[in-house]
């Protein structure tokens, strides 16, 4: 009689249901990049302006009327538009392999003859980087406008500033979404990861040369709409009601964000198949 | 049925990778035979929902391949032509990750990926990272993934490209065990004649995108004709017009052989009555036994 049986054994468990079977994915995927220690590093190091921005908090808590210390909604926008930086960094290492390296050894054959979707498996890779996007921006935001709240002696800040609360999680979410589509569309693009992160990053700097070049020759900051940058920049002002940064209207630069949003999704789900039909 | 297709066509452009494909499939073990190129893989998909096909329709396990892709491929294992898996991960995540994406527990994925590790014969491989396995083992791995939720139904695309003989014979009576002694139905395409006839008890023959026959080995086999394997002396290209004239077909073999088939109803004696009419001589005359190689010649070649 063996001790354990090697052989096939029919499997007679439960099965989850679908509707959630994209979160396998996210949480793989998350899995994946929590073991790689650089990444952690990056996170830890992405967290640095926030604990500075806690202090400042708590700083101006007790020596009250100090110029350079003002706890409004400027602080926070100021905040959210600084963690850009690391949201880049972190959208790069986390993203530009997400598909890529997929594409790179025929993964997408294994995933798709699985019960899952096309659109299962963008949400699937997109919830990677929302979740680790949202870590520098939409919770130290969230929890920066906490601490504000709990360091004042009164409820006072928080009747002046409660709408902030959703100019965070908007002007947050609007980072989060347009870096994590734009990141999955170049990742789709090509079995590189090395090169869907040039791309990437191209895609920022090149439009925001251009747009330098543009207001060089054309002398007006109406034409800032074409900076991805800028244009989140001019969305963040409008949504904590602060004055403009640039010429050029706020429903143009939402409709910038929007189209390239959508476009970006549009090329994911378009590139993500099972077959790769050569013409 | 667990496979019934009705004149399924699929294009790509101008392309037609396959013609009115019609399929019955009883269960059991399937080979899906043809040269490269053929349709095979195309069949596999379609039959997976990875391709919309532009005419015709049917059903796999009972659900709609056109409406209930997902239903399939809860109940199928697949197993693709190409050198795959997901990067970053050992055998045993692999192969666990590919059993939550079916739908398991993450808790049973993970004894389950265990168990078909074990299986297919990686089992003290299991901790190694996938991308360091040799060709072998990838195929194994494969193997394991598509078997990893306990499948009605696999498909097995090519599954001995790259191995060695004694890989190739190791995997072979994998197949053969899941087919016969694990109740799992097997469709293994393949352009390998040899392993088609170890594993599989019916076959198909796909070729330019069409079906030219199908049904079980040994009914085909029996059904095929005549096959004799001569050596003469003498004008070969006259034997050969000849023979073509009475409808026989001719195929050169190896050391001067001929390997005639026959035309139904005609026996032996018209190969000497050609030979004695045209002052040949037969110096060796031997009927072959049918092949399946014999069966798919014959079919490729009245194509």
């Amino acid at each position: 009689m063996p001790i354990h049986d090697l052989s096939y054994r029919h499997w007679s468990g439960e099965w989850t249901t679908h509707p959630y079977r994209w979160w396998v994915i996210t949480r793989q995927g998350i899995r994946i990049l929590t073991q790689k220690k650089r990444f952690i590093a990056l996170l830890i190091l992405s967290l640095l302006p926030f604990l500075v921005r806690t202090v400042m908090l708590y700083v101006s808590n007790l020596v009250e009327r100090l110029p350079f210390l003002k706890i409004d909604a400027k602080f926070f926008e100021d905040f959210l538009t600084q963690q850009m930086f690391f949201t880049f960094l972190i959208a790069i290492y986390a993203g530009a392999g997400l598909i890529a390296n997929d594409l790179k050894v025929n993964a997408l054959q294994i995933y798709l003859s699985k019960p899952i979707t096309r659109q299962d498996y963008v949400i699937g890779k997109l919830g990677v980087l929302v979740f680790f996007l949202s870590l520098p921006t939409l919770v130290p935001g969230l929890l920066l406008f906490l601490f504000a709240v709990l360091f004042q002696n009164d409820l006072s800040f928080f009747q002046r500033n409660y709408w902030v609360v959703a100019s965070i999680a908007g002007y947050s979410s609007l980072i989060v979404l347009s870096y994590s589509l734009i990141m999955l569309a170049v990742s789709s693009l090509s079995k590189s990861s090395r090169f869907a992160g040039i791309v990437f990053a191209a895609v920022f700097f090149f439009s925001q040369i251009l747009y330098g070049v543009l207001r060089g020759i054309l002398r007006t900051t109406s034409v800032a709409w074409v900076s991805l940058g800028n244009n989140l920049s001019q969305v963040g002002d409008f949504l904590f009601r602060d004055s403009p940064e640039y010429g050029s209207p706020v429903w143009l630069s939402i409709l910038v964000l929007l189209c390239i949003m959508g476009g970006s999704a549009w090329l994911v789900h378009r590139r993500v198949q099972a077959v790769e039909v050569v013409k | 049925m667990v496979i019934d297709l009705e004149n399924i066509t699929v294009e790509f452009g101008k392309h037609k990778a396959l013609d009115g494909v019609s399929m019955q499939f009883s269960g059991g073990s399937m080979g899906l035979l043809g040269p490269n190129g053929a349709g095979k893989s195309t069949l596999l998909k379609a039959l997976l929902g990875f391709i919309n096909p532009h005419a015709g329709g049917g059903k796999v396990l009972g659900f709609d391949i056109r409406g209930q892709q997902l239903a399939i491929r809860q109940r199928v294992g697949y197993m693709p032509e190409n050198d795959c898996h997901i990067p970053g991960m050992n055998a045993v995540s692999f192969v666990s990750y590919a059993g939550q994406l079916t739908g398991m527990k993450p808790k049973d994925a993970m004894q389950r990926a265990h168990e078909i590790l074990f299986y297919v014969g990686l089992g003290e491989a299991r901790y190694r990272n996938v991308e360091t396995y040799s060709t072998g083992m990838k195929q194994r791995i494969k193997l394991a993934q598509a078997l990893v939720h306990d499948p009605e139904l696999v498909f097995l695309d090519e599954p001995t490209n790259g191995l060695d003989p004694k890989g190739r014979i190791e995997m072979l009576e994998l197949i053969r065990d899941i087919s016969n002694a694990k109740g799992i139905h097997v469709i293994l395409s393949s352009h390998l004649l040899p392993d088609v006839e170890w594993v599989c008890g019916e076959v198909m023959v796909i070729h330019k995108g069409r079906r030219l026959t199908s049904g079980r080995i040994e009914d085909l086999k029996r059904d095929a004709r005549a096959v004799f394997e001569c050596r003469i002396k003498g004008d070969v290209d006259t034997f050969r017009e000849q023979l073509s004239l009475l409808g026989c077909q001719c195929q050169d073999g190896q050391d001067g052989l001929i390997r005639v088939f026959m035309v139904d109803g005609l026996a032996s004696r018209c190969l000497l009555q050609v030979a004695r009419d045209h002052n040949i001589q037969i110096r060796h005359l031997v009927p072959l036994k049918q092949s399946l190689e014999d069966v798919f010649l014959q079919v490729i070649g009245e194509s």
